[in-house]
């Protein structure tokens, strides 16, 4: 009897082995379930797929850097920034103008993070942090400090301006679920795709893994690092035109702490900040847990100066389960 | 009766259930210089490494000036006054001179705070004893690896050793340093220290040695007065029986066309003027001792480094300094440290084998893992791979393994030359022969490999050709049936 049952449960961790993250964001789900009715509602739904949506996108490049060995902390400026310039080129050429002149903005800036790691070899962290306060700055004498409105473009004669660029943030599509969270999802199937099947893939990982057998198996480092970093950059604006488009408005802080929260969920889902390993599914699922854990909190009407205390305990806890399954393997 | 200060009584000790020492017996008199010599992998540093206490031996006795030593840690033996000076330093290249020489016993102010005028001072009057001409206070990143040297043996010196081992401290000095350094020991010898000298350098020994100890695969297999010898019988004592047991038996082969051909290349001060060619299926030695050039050359070859003067023609084509080239091209390189620069030791096996050429396995831009396992399943079943999975992280495989898992890496992209340094570091016994068939296989396939090794009996036992390198010149070139592997050990260590 004994010995059946540790087999068993031994089949099941092997059957479960590094993938402990989902059945951690499964418990949390149950467990809020039971502890508040206002959880598992249509309406909170689509209140967290919407929640995730800003914070999953930043993430999906940022995975990308950290399976490099990166890390890139100028997500949130480069948020604030993207947010900024996709109304003004809104109000000026209208939408598409706005969003493919803001993702050339986000490759941009990320091929300079990328260039300065990969070829000066500085330090990630320095490079990206220095890049955050540099984009900050010229965002801020840019804007002027003045906050930016979509209905600004609004007229007489065309007084459903915006309409369209505001569906990015708060339209529906197939009786319910919302677009910014469809841009997710396929923003993550694209990613995800191109990291676990493609040669590209393949190389964010051996890079992470070990830079010297990499470079010595014949893989360009440096170039694989830049695209690393222009991925990032071109979620980071993503991010960015969606939540611009979702609140109708940008502002100067906007994008404040979201490179952070991108690396939090990184790290939630199990991928190591050492590199080499991760996944954007696993991603997908650390945003999922760091929004219901934010969201949850809310809903049991928890005082918001324990929230980020209650936050960071949550985090830690599912870190350490997460990283011992994977050890145990 | 000569005052014996040192004595091994029995000395074991295994790695891993391999035995690197079998029952060492060995006795040291006072005020005597011994050398200690052997092959690489002979058991010299091991030995050497549990006299000082940083290794600690499976079983024997450590006896020193009568008392046994038990437990003995690098404190402890540095206490009873045993100062090593390590062939790898350790040293904080970000401290000064003085802080590196007088680590962990620093003077102190009344204050109980380091006295930095008193250090130096200290470290002054040793330099100057020692005819070191160093500043206490340099920072010892800006020095150069033959100073950082002086400084190591300062620091094993610095206490008044009553027995100093030195593990190969000439590798990296010149002529004048060897000099003085060989001045000082004499000086020290006169004191009635006792002198362990481990060394690579044959030439060396006659000057400065009064008996010789040779070991061999982990026993000891004598010891001599040096009067009472010749450096024939030296090298024999080292190279001991061939054992054609050792390696798969060579088989004579047709070679075609010449793949590699360098011309005239140089490279600094390390390489001069090397002239070498390897056509297909030709399995070619470069045989030297240790920094004879032999990496050095590896890395120019593989693009790695840029030479300063010289031509590659590789395939038909000359070759610029790019790996990516020399890949795509069909080298491969094994370097000597395959858990640094060969392995992901994280990722799978498949992962780790078909990394170098991942386009052969893609379809319509994605890979397609159906070919890549099939295909990499063929390679590591070829080279008698044991596994259980092809997922299995690189970082599980024994030694043996992880190698082959390199090799399959250059198998999967049917490289035409691979660089092969030191094929058999860190591997037991039963794995090389593997290894080694395995490369006869490679060559009868056609594919054209450049051995590097220092262990001579491993060139020999492989190659069809041998160069021999020293101080970044080729000065021999031999086919295997004229040598011996005495003969080459006299060409590699004589002075040009």
């Amino acid at each position: 009897m004994g010995n059946n049952q540790t087999t068993l449960a031994q089949n099941f961790k092997k059957a479960m082995g590094g993938k402990s993250i989902y059945i951690i964001a499964i418990i949390f789900c149950v467990v809020l379930a039971f502890a508040t009715p206002l959880f598992a509602t249509q309406q909170n739904i689509i209140n967290i797929m919407l929640q995730m949506t800003i914070v999953g996108i930043a993430a999906l490049g940022q995975t990308y850097v950290i399976i490099t060995g990166g890390i890139d902390l100028s997500v949130g400026a480069m948020i604030t920034f993207a947010g900024c310039v996709s109304i003004d080129l809104l109000l000026r050429y209208g939408m598409w103008v706005a969003i493919v002149g803001t993702l050339a903005l986000g490759i941009l800036f990320g091929f300079i993070n990328g260039f300065i790691v990969a070829k000066a070899r500085i330090e990630p962290f320095i490079t990206t942090m220095a890049m955050s306060m540099i984009i900050k700055s010229i965002m801020l004498v840019y804007t002027d400090g003045y906050p930016r409105y979509v209905r600004e473009g609004v007229t007489e004669a065309n007084p459903n301006f915006g309409d369209d660029f505001l569906q990015i943030g708060g339209g529906k599509v197939f009786g319910g679920l919302p677009v910014p969270f469809l841009i997710l999802v396929i923003a993550a199937v694209v990613l995800g795709i191109l990291l676990s099947k493609t040669r590209f893939g393949r190389y964010v990982y051996a890079v992470g893994g070990n830079k010297e057998t990499a470079r010595l198996s014949g893989i360009n480092v440096p170039w694989t690092q830049i695209r690393v970093y222009i991925i990032c950059g071109l979620t980071a604006a993503l991010a960015g035109v969606v939540y611009a488009a979702r609140i109708g408005t940008a502002q100067t802080t906007m994008g404040d702490g979201y490179e952070l929260k991108a690396v939090a969920s990184v790290a939630i889902g199990g991928t190591p900040l050492a590199g080499g390993r991760g996944s954007i599914d696993k991603t997908i699922v650390g945003a999922l847990i760091y929004t219901v854990i934010a969201n949850g909190l809310n809903l049991l009407g928890v005082s918001s100066y324990y929230q980020d205390l209650a936050t960071g305990i949550i985090i830690l806890v599912a870190v350490i389960i997460n990283e011992r399954s994977l050890r145990k393997q | 009766m000569p005052e014996i200060v040192l004595k091994l009584e029995k000395i074991c000790k295994s790695y891993l259930g391999n035995m690197v020492l079998k029952d060492i017996n060995l006795e040291l008199q006072k005020g005597k210089i011994r050398a200690l010599l052997g092959q690489n992998g002979a058991g010299k540093s091991t030995m050497m490494k549990i006299v000082s206490g940083s290794e600690t031996a499976d079983s024997g006795k450590i006896i020193l000036n009568g008392k046994e030593l038990k437990k003995l840690t690098p404190m402890e033996a540095n206490k009873e006054g045993i100062g090593i000076v390590h062939q790898e330093f350790a040293q904080c290249l970000d401290l000064t001179v003085a802080q590196n020489i007088f680590l962990g016993k620093e003077p102190l102010t009344g204050a109980k705070m380091v006295d930095r005028k008193k250090i130096n001072e200290m470290a002054k009057e040793l330099l100057l004893e020692l005819k070191i001409d160093l500043d206490p206070e340099a920072t010892l990143r800006n020095l150069t690896v033959a100073q950082q040297q002086m400084v190591e043996i300062a620091k094993g010196v610095q206490s008044n050793p009553s027995i100093l081992i030195l593990d190969e401290p000439t590798a990296a000095l010149t002529l004048q340093e060897v000099q003085n350094l060989f001045e000082f020991l004499r000086h020290l010898k006169a004191r009635g220290v006792s002198i362990i000298y481990i060394t690579h350098r044959l030439q060396e020994i006659e000057q400065i040695v009064d008996e010789v100890t040779v070991l061999r695969d982990g026993s000891l297999i004598g010891t001599k007065n040096i009067e009472d010898t010749s450096m024939e019988e030296i090298i024999s004592m080292m190279v001991g029986k061939s054992s054609s047991e050792q390696f798969p038996k060579r088989e004579q082969r047709d070679f075609g066309e010449e793949v590699l051909h360098v011309e005239n290349v140089g490279l600094d001060d390390r390489l001069t003027n090397v002239d070498i060619s390897i056509k297909q299926g030709e399995i070619v030695g470069l045989a030297g001792l240790a920094g004879c050039g032999q990496k050095e050359l590896a890395e120019v070859l593989y693009g790695i480094r840029k030479p300063t003067s010289g031509t590659i023609t590789f395939a038909g084509k000359k070759l610029e300094a790019n790996v990516r080239r020399a890949v795509e091209n069909g080298m491969g390189y094994i370097s000597e440290s395959r858990k640094k620069d060969g392995l992901f030791l994280m990722h799978s096996i498949k992962n780790n084998s078909s990394i170098a050429d991942l386009k052969q396995f893609e379809r319509g831009g994605l890979i397609s893992q159906r070919r890549e396992r099939r295909s990499v399943k063929e390679v590591v079943d070829s080279i008698r791979l044991k596994y259980t999975s092809l997922d299995m992280e690189a970082q599980y495989l024994s030694g043996g393994n992880q190698q082959k898992v390199v090799i399959a890496k250059w198998l999967c992209k049917q490289s035409q030359l691979l660089i092969i340094n030191e094929p058999t570091r860190g591997i037991d016994v039963g794995a090389k022969f593997d290894i080694y068939s395995l490369i006869h296989d490679l060559a009868r396939q056609g594919v054209a490999i450049l051995v590097i090794s220092s262990d001579f009996n491993e060139l020999l036992g492989i190659c069809d050709r041998l160069y021999v390198i020293r101080d970044g010149r080729i000065t021999a070139e031999m086919n295997n049936d004229e040598i011996t592997e005495e003969m080459l050990m006299l060409t590699a260590t004589r002075e040009a």
